[in-house]
């Protein structure tokens, strides 16, 4: 049974075991050599300042998978990190993280993995945490591995300019190819055989050698068909292949899992099994106590009421029409066009019929409140609209976001999961 | 092995998208869909848009064309959300192609690559 | 519950109210969409009620499965309006099956349906706009092209810019209504089991059928078109202002049209019937015809036959022209 099959039972309902020492999947622990049985585990999901829409993708992946215990949380509520037992930040604006989750939340992301949670960094969730002296980013020097996609000197681009680099004082951080690369997993714990899979990259690390309690858990190994040349082959045939795409940093009773390419993506079924062994082999050692039962059930039972779909229904329309709209809108160091916007919209729009959620009157509220200033914004946006009105826009959306999806993937005592499942 | 488009058979019926839809989701829906129908009814100016695995199919009446990732599709309003969707996979773990089965004209087919 | 959503919607345009209408015990007691229709029809007697109404298989992968219908009592006489082309997909993937429209409006409104909400919307602006506009307008407002429309026109209801039917009065009941549109946009989902999906691919899916035109009539024909999953191209495109072989977008605005109902080019005079289709203006104008006589002409079927196709939502051309009539086809 390979684990995207073992995610699958056991979100049937079944007990499906892991033998951390071989890393294969059973129903049967007496057939294991060290059965240890996997559970879902508590998973927050940073959806803040600085963060795009691929956390969306993480959501995504995870509810196909049965780990649905998804808390998303914002810069204003990093008091809920040591509920976790996982903690997801995905892509987006690096510096704009490090702004938003602030001195508090560099603290608390410290505690939680010192304390034995598990931090999944993907692309700038990964970028986030490694070392640097630039401010604020050097609140979140937790893992002294260096990049190596690093350059003094600009070589030329050759596509997607705007997606090719980012500036870091005087040097760049260059991005030689965008979408499928292959990677080469390593022959031991969390992915326990040597593989080539493929996985997207969007501008995250290449990471150089981590040494001390780092390990090295996939490297770059090689381009597809699919990848996209933004600087001359042999740049990136220089830059990326060999190099760790995946690394693992131990730190107290916890460690950061850092990732280049998306292993998220919810197109790259290959990929998100990687994400889900790390996950699957973590459960076992977890020394962690989960709070989250203090924190995420509440709220009745209600029907999400007409005024929102209303809204949502309206604004997908909108955002779906927009889409050919040929702009772009640079928010901090992150480029957003016009067929971002229905992503967000179509992450609540799908989910809305379900036919109860466990929710509070004040958090409807919010939801309904955010979608009606995201309404009036997109009801007007243009190519000319101004970048601060299309970050106010994208922030009102993922506030909305924020609250629903926390409602939709909550359970209440009426809910179908015991606690003692979430313990 | 590949889907062929007849532009000039299509007759702008739009089973195509929900056969597609069906096989992501087990649902008559075309939400999801890597095939859309593009039309500016008032003009009779129809065709279909595919994502395939390493472009966009523009399957245009006069004459077809095919974006890269990161090429706008100007392919009109309708169009610009397949951009955002997961690509063709030939239904792959089906036992045929929906889209293909589907289509009452023959403008989608199987062409052997 | 297979095929169908499960609710209807009620909209009493005097109380400007709209509600959920529980639909399935009403459905799972009769023998499909047109004879629930008709139940709600009587249940709803007080309202003086038009019931937009789809069939089992409307929105499916049945072929041809694209109709619908409008079912309304005038002088104790039942009348029908059968729909074709895309409005009873769009419809049935809004959420609803049915839609009871009762008593009528004190000022002139539109209902806007999507994803399981409507809403009555003000129509004062589309008053003295014909039928055309009043589509670019929805589509426009609305920002998307797959928008579909019943429209009140001059002396009919029209599906979208393409008239249709209506020879029977049911634009006037609109008109009586106070109600310009009906607008839908269907974006949801239906229940199909894996079962009947692989059935109905089985189902004879038929071909181009031969249209009875003039040779001048012919020769402004642009592309064929269908309705919803049907490949007999009943509609061509009469391309009027601008060249027939034209593939690229015509840069017109209005550069042809197509006629639902075939009884528009009867006289042959394509600039005629784009006016008449502009304007909503049926060419048989009001008839007490309990099902349009021309639909019977244009599907060659009986009354009782179209009835039973309304049932199931198959278009009674494609019943007998492809599947010759044979009702074990129905049977899933």
């Amino acid at each position: 049974m390979d684990v995207l099959s073992a995610m699958m039972r056991m979100r049937e309902g079944e007990r499906v075991f892991m033998d951390e020492t071989l890393g294969i999947f059973s129903t049967d622990a007496d057939a294991l050599q060290s059965p240890v049985e996997l559970r879902i585990p508590s998973i927050g999901i940073y959806t803040g300042k600085g963060a795009s829409h691929s956390w969306l993708w993480a959501v995504d992946t995870f509810e196909k998978h049965g780990l649905d215990l998804i808390f998303p949380f914002s810069e204003k509520e990093v008091n809920f990190i040591p509920h976790f037992e996982f903690l997801f930040v995905a892509g987006g604006d690096t510096f704009a993280l490090a702004d938003g989750l602030g001195k508090d939340g560099a603290e608390k992301i410290k505690k939680f993995v010192k304390e034995g949670g598990i931090y999944l960094g993907s692309c700038a969730g990964a970028y986030l945490v490694l070392y640097t002296s630039k401010s604020p980013l050097n609140l979140f020097n937790f893992v002294p591995v260096q990049i190596a996609n690093f350059e003094r000197e600009l070589p030329p681009v050759r596509a997607m300019r705007e997606k090719a680099f980012n500036r870091y004082a005087c040097c760049f951080i260059i991005h030689p190819v965008r979408d499928e690369v292959l990677i080469e997993t390593s022959p031991f714990p969390p992915f326990f055989s040597k593989e080539k899979i493929s996985a997207p990259i969007f501008g995250g690390p290449v990471f150089k050698e981590p040494e001390g309690r780092g390990r090295v858990l996939a490297r770059f190994s090689s381009f597809t068909e699919r990848t996209v040349f933004l600087f001359d082959r042999e740049i990136a045939e220089r830059v990326l292949p060999g190099k760790p795409a995946i690394i693992e940093w131990r730190m107290g009773d916890g460690a950061f899992y850092l990732f280049g390419p998306h292993l998220e993506h919810p197109s790259f079924k290959f990929a998100n099994s990687l994400l889900l062994k790390i996950i699957a082999y973590n459960i076992g050692k977890m020394r962690k106590k989960n709070s989250l039962s203090d924190i995420f059930f509440k709220g009745v039972p209600l029907k999400l009421p007409d005024s929102i779909r209303r809204l949502v229904s309206d604004m997908f329309m909108k955002a779906i029409s927009i889409g050919d709209m040929k702009a772009f809108w640079k928010i901090g160091e992150k480029y957003y066009m016009p067929e971002h916007i229905p992503v967000f919209v179509r992450a609540i729009h799908k989910r809305m019929f379900k036919k109860r959620i466990f929710i509070e009157k004040e958090e409807m509220e919010i939801i309904e409140e955010n979608l009606k200033v995201s309404k009036e914004i997109l009801s007007e946006i243009s190519p000319s609209t101004p970048e601060e009105k299309v970050e106010a826009l994208i922030s009102s959306l993922k506030d909305a976001l924020r609250i629903f999806l926390r409602a939709y993937f909550r359970r209440g005592e009426y809910g179908a999961l015991k606690l003692s499942q979430v313990s | 092995m590949k889907i062929k488009v007849e532009t000039l058979r299509c007759n702008a019926c739009g089973i195509c998208e929900f056969a597609c839809g069906y096989h992501r989701d087990r649902e008559f829906n075309a939400m999801s869909s890597s095939i859309m129908l593009h039309r500016a009814e008032k003009k009779n100016y129809f065709g279909v848009i595919l994502k395939r695995e390493k472009d966009l199919y523009l399957a245009r009446p006069e004459g077809a064309e095919t974006l890269k990732p990161g090429e706008s599709t100007g392919g009109g309003a309708s169009s610009k959300p397949i951009v955002m969707r997961e690509p063709c996979d030939l239904c792959k773990g089906e036992e045929f192609v929906f889209c293909v089965a589907v289509c009452p004209t023959g403008c989608l087919q199987i062409e052997e690559v | 519950m297979e095929f169908w959503n499960g609710k209807g919607l009620l909209v009493d345009l005097k109380e400007q109210k709209v509600e959920d209408l529980e639909v399935e015990g009403i459905i799972s007691s009769v023998r499909g969409g047109y004879d629930a229709g008709n139940e709600l029809v009587k249940e709803h007697s007080d309202g003086e009620p038009l019931v937009i109404g789809t069939g089992i298989y409307t929105a499916s992968f049945f072929p041809s499965g694209c109709m619908g219908f409008i079912l309304w009592k005038r002088n104790g006489k039942n009348f029908c309006l059968p729909l074709n082309w895309f409005f009873p997909v769009e419809f049935k993937l809004t959420g609803f099956d049915f839609l009871v429209i009762k008593n009528t409006s004190s000022s002139p409104v539109r209902l806007w349906i999507r994803d399981g909400i409507c809403d009555i919307l003000p129509a004062e602006n589309l008053m003295g706009k014909d039928v055309w506009e009043t589509m670019d307008f929805l589509k426009d407002d609305h920002g998307d092209e797959k928008v579909q429309a019943l429209i009140a026109g001059n002396n009919s209801l029209s599906q979208g810019y393409w008239g249709g039917f209506d020879s029977n009065g049911c634009g006037e009941e609109f008109r009586k209504k106070n109600l310009k549109a009906v607008c839908v946009r269907g974006m949801g989902s239906i229940s199909i089991s894996e079962e009947s999906f692989k059935k109905m691919l089985k189902v004879p899916r038929g071909k181009e059928i031969e249209l009875s035109l003039s040779d001048e009539m012919k020769k402004l024909i642009h592309r064929r078109t269908a309705c919803f999953n049907c490949g007999l191209n009943c509609y061509p495109f009469f391309m009027i202002e601008d060249d027939p072989k034209i593939l690229k977008e015509s840069e017109k605005k209005d550069p042809g049209f197509i006629s639902l109902d075939p009884v528009y080019l009867k006289d042959e005079n394509p600039k005629v019937a784009m006016e008449m289709l502009r304007k909503g203006s049926h060419p048989e104008g009001l008839k007490d015809d309990e099902i349009p006589s021309s639909f019977l002409k244009f599907a060659g079927v009986e009354a009782s036959l179209v009835k039973e196709c309304l049932n199931f939502g198959v278009c009674p051309l494609f019943f007998m022209k492809v599947l010759n009539g044979d009702k074990s086809h129905f049977n899933f």
